[in-house]
């Protein structure tokens, strides 16, 4: 910071505390800052209720996203990290596909589950076609949080105890899979009702 | 006040703000799935189910008579959905790519309500609801009722001025929201973002196959669905996942889709397992010698009944 420099923040300082005019002063676009700087310690120190409190991050946030990896970005720059690429074995080719970083199926698994809850069954009533569609008491929920959850088990035998948990990872697994199934089954089956109302909807959008 | 303003309408040209007032809530579901359809927006929304949440961006345009809709999911390992005109195509980190034809992405919001909401009738009534302020806009409630109480109900708040969703949730018999979806923020302009556009050229696989005509298996008998389900599809396949094998159902009612699941069982002698995320409900239950799932997003006591009604055949 140069002599000059500061001997104008004094003037800038003063002007703020109303102890200097302001035709004595002259103010250039780079002072803005440090304008704004001021007049903001300024009314901290007179604590002027009505005045609010603005800090402008925005520029550094804007900064910081610069530099954030992009998941499924769409734009044609292919420089970008995890941007769609156009590979291909021979070379040319058009085809999207998105960068993702490839989690081992296990992964995707639990992921599907881990936003599921255990439902304590004791509470529901008994079935039968009599009891069908009855207000059903409130549930127990134990969230499943990424492990399934069970009774803790005091069991003594290790190997017990090993052929529990493999059968649990194995019935969390396959909750995982029928999970996903469901949701591609359901998307698929769109197509075949969409085409039935492919013509209604024609029509309509013809008017 | 209602007799004021009726005397006024009869007195001047009708606004349409009385125009509204008398406009069914079909009519403006329709509306919602036109403005859906016709406009360039960029929108923010959050799926909540129970304490677990969802961040989405979706973004929709019209270029040179093109349909473009890009839908996002932003946390975790993510899911891309991306449609152009009848085609949409799902990414997601566990599956390779896959296109589909279709009108509308199958996302968090039931996909019948952007085509074709006459198909629910037989077991829905459309009930127009109160007026709210939902994403700081005036927003109308539609109810979407079903006409038994062994499925969930959803609620759909549209904005007065655009009539794009707003919010909506799965509401419970009991009334109780059991999963719900709010706008945070949506941006109208006059052209479509330049990333729909430059999405669109690319190249997408090819659409699977058309779904055949569902046949019944006929492997087991599925004793009990609620009213107005009808069954889309049966096989037995691979699950993609795991590579288990299952003999599957797939059953709908329009709005929302049930699949059931039978395998060969993991052991003996377990209790059966309700688990919920939102609206949706995973139910596993142990017969003899084998094992029923029933995924989808209805009431748990629902799932319970159908898969507590499969039974083999009888010879």
């Amino acid at each position: 910071m140069t002599k000059a420099h500061s001997t104008e923040k004094e003037h800038l300082s003063a002007l703020f505390d109303g102890e200097a005019q302001l035709n004595d002063l002259k103010f250039t676009e780079h002072e803005r800052e440090t304008f704004e700087r001021y007049a903001l310690l300024g009314d901290v120190v007179r604590a002027k209720p009505e005045q609010d409190i603005f800090i402008d991050i925005a520029d550094k946030v804007a900064a910081q996203l610069e530099s954030e990896p992009v998941y499924g970005d769409f734009s044609a720059n292919k420089t970008q990290q995890n941007s769609v690429d156009t590979s291909n074995k021979t070379g040319d080719s058009n085809v999207v596909s998105i960068n993702w970083k490839k989690p081992l199926g296990q992964i995707a698994i639990a992921a599907s589950v881990a936003m599921f809850a255990i439902v304590g069954l004791q509470t529901l009533p008994g079935s039968n076609e009599s009891t069908q569609g009855e207000a059903v008491p409130m549930f127990q929920t134990t969230p499943v949080g990424g492990g399934f959850a069970s009774p803790v088990s005091y069991s003594t035998e290790p190997a017990l105890e090993n052929a529990k948990q493999g059968l649990r990872e194995l019935q969390q697994q396959r909750i995982g899979a029928l999970v996903l199934e469901h949701q591609r089954q359901a998307r698929i089956a769109t197509q075949a009702q969409v085409v039935d109302n492919e013509d209604t909807q024609s029509a309509k959008d013809s008017n | 006040m209602r007799t004021i303003a009726l005397f006024l309408s009869l007195l001047f040209v009708v606004t349409p703000v009385y125009a509204i007032e008398d406009e069914s809530a079909k009519t403006l579901l329709e509306n919602m799935a036109h403005t859906v359809h016709q406009s360039n927006f960029d929108a923010s929304f959050v799926v909540v189910k129970g304490n677990a949440m969802e961040p989405y961006r979706w973004r929709h345009g019209q270029h040179q008579g093109t349909e473009l809709e890009h839908l996002s999911l932003l946390n975790g390992a993510g899911l891309e959905i991306i449609r152009i005109n009848d085609k949409v195509t799902y990414f997601e980190p566990q599956t390779p790519a896959y296109s589909i034809n279709a009108r509308s992405i199958a996302g968090p919001i039931p996909d019948v309500l952007f085509h074709n909401i006459n198909s629910l009738e037989g077991n829905y009534n459309f009930i127009l609801g109160g007026k709210g302020r939902i994403a700081g806009r005036s927003a109308q409630l539609i109810r979407i009722e079903s006409k038994d109480n062994s499925k969930y109900n959803y609620w759909i708040w549209l904005d007065s001025q655009s009539s794009l969703v707003l919010k909506a949730a799965y509401v419970n018999q009991q009334g109780e929201i059991v999963e719900q979806l709010q706008l945070t923020n949506v941006t109208f302009s006059e052209q479509p973002a330049l990333e729909l556009i430059e999405m669109s050229q690319k190249e997408f696989p090819t659409p699977l196959p058309q779904p055949e005509a569902s046949t019944d298996l006929g492997n087991w008998q599925i004793g009990w669905v609620p009213a107005g389900f009808n069954l889309v599809k049966s096989d037995r396949h691979n699950l993609n996942l795991n590579n288990e094998l299952a003999d599957y159902y797939l059953f709908s009612d329009g709005l929302v889709e049930v699949s059931v699941f039978i395998q060969r069982p993991l052991s003996n002698n377990r209790r059966s397992t309700a688990l919920t995320s939102g609206a949706t409900t995973v139910f596993v239950h142990n017969a003899q010698g084998f094992d029923v799932s029933v995924v989808g997003n209805i009431p748990i006591s629902t799932a319970k009944s159908i898969a507590e009604s499969v039974q083999r055949p009888s010879p």
